[in-house]
C-alpha cells in the first residue's frame, strides 16, 4: 500500500518521499510525505491536492488511509533535529 | 487551562498547554486495555493510533488533517524545556508564519488555541460517544 500511495501522488510531487504502515489497532494506513511540492501550499490544500489524487486512484481503497501528515524538506528537517 | 493562561496574558504558557490537551485527548482515544503504558510525546505518534478524522465529507476530513499537521509543526513536546526566546526561534525556523514581524509567539499561540479547540472538542465528542 506504501508503494501504491507513493506511486498515485508522484505525478503531481514527483520527489515524494514518506513512510507509510498499518496501523493494527484500526486498521488504518497512516504515516508521513515529504515533497518540495508542498512549500507553496497551505495544510488544507495539501491534504486536497493528496487525498483528490488518492480518491482518484485508490477508489473507496483510499479510506482506509486515516493520517497522512504532510511536510516540506525543510519542516521535515526541523521536525527530525528537534 | 491554555483559554485561562491567553487571558492572562501567558501566551507562551498558552502556546504550550494547547499542545498538551491536544496530546491528552489523541492519547485517550488510542489506549487500548491491556497495554503497557506508552510515553511518547509526538502528536504524529498519538494521531495515527486515533485514528480521529470527522464524519461527513471529504473537505471536513481534509481540513482536520490539516489542523493536526499545522498544529504538530507549531508544538513540541520538548517546548516545556524552552524559553520564549527559544520558541520564537522555532516558530521562525519552521517558517510557518511567514508574514509575522516581531513577536511570533502571541500568534502562534492564538492559532494554537483555535487549532486545540477543534481537535479537542471532537475528541471529546467522539469519547462521549464511546463510553
Amino acid at each position: 500500500m506504501e508503494q501504491e500511495i507513493l506511486e498515485a501522488l508522484r505525478p503531481e510531487f514527483p520527489d515524494v518521499q514518506g513512510s507509510i504502515a498499518l496501523e493494527p489497532a484500526t486498521d488504518r494506513y497512516n504515516g508521513h510525505i515529504v515533497s518540495q511540492g508542498f512549500q507553496t501550499l497551505s495544510f488544507v490544500e495539501r491534504q486536497r491536492r493528496v487525498f483528490d489524487r488518492l480518491r482518484a486512484h485508490l477508489g473507496p481503497e483510499a479510506q482506509l488511509i486515516s493520517m497522512l501528515f504532510t511536510y516540506t524538506p525543510a519542516e521535515y528537517e526541523q521536525l527530525q533535529a528537534a | 487551562m491554555a483559554i485561562r493562561l491567553r487571558e492572562q496574558g501567558e501566551h507562551f504558557a498558552a502556546h504550550f498547554f494547547a499542545g498538551i490537551a491536544v496530546e491528552s485527548i489523541l492519547r485517550s482515544l488510542s489506549i487500548r486495555e491491556g497495554e503497557s503504558f506508552d510515553g511518547t510525546h509526538d502528536i504524529e505518534h498519538w494521531a495515527k493510533k486515533a485514528n480521529l478524522l470527522p464524519m461527513g465529507s471529504s473537505e471536513k476530513q481534509d481540513e482536520f488533517r490539516a489542523k493536526l499537521v499545522e498544529l504538530n509543526l507549531r508544538w513540541r513536546a520538548n517546548q516545556r524545556y524552552y524559553t520564549a526566546k527559544m520558541l520564537d526561534t522555532w516558530l521562525h525556523y519552521i517558517g510557518i508564519d511567514g508574514r509575522v514581524r516581531g513577536d511570533r509567539i502571541k500568534p502562534s499561540s492564538e492559532r494554537m488555541l483555535e487549532l486545540a479547540n477543534d481537535i479537542v472538542s471532537l475528541g471529546v465528542a467522539r469519547w462521549n460517544k464511546k463510553s
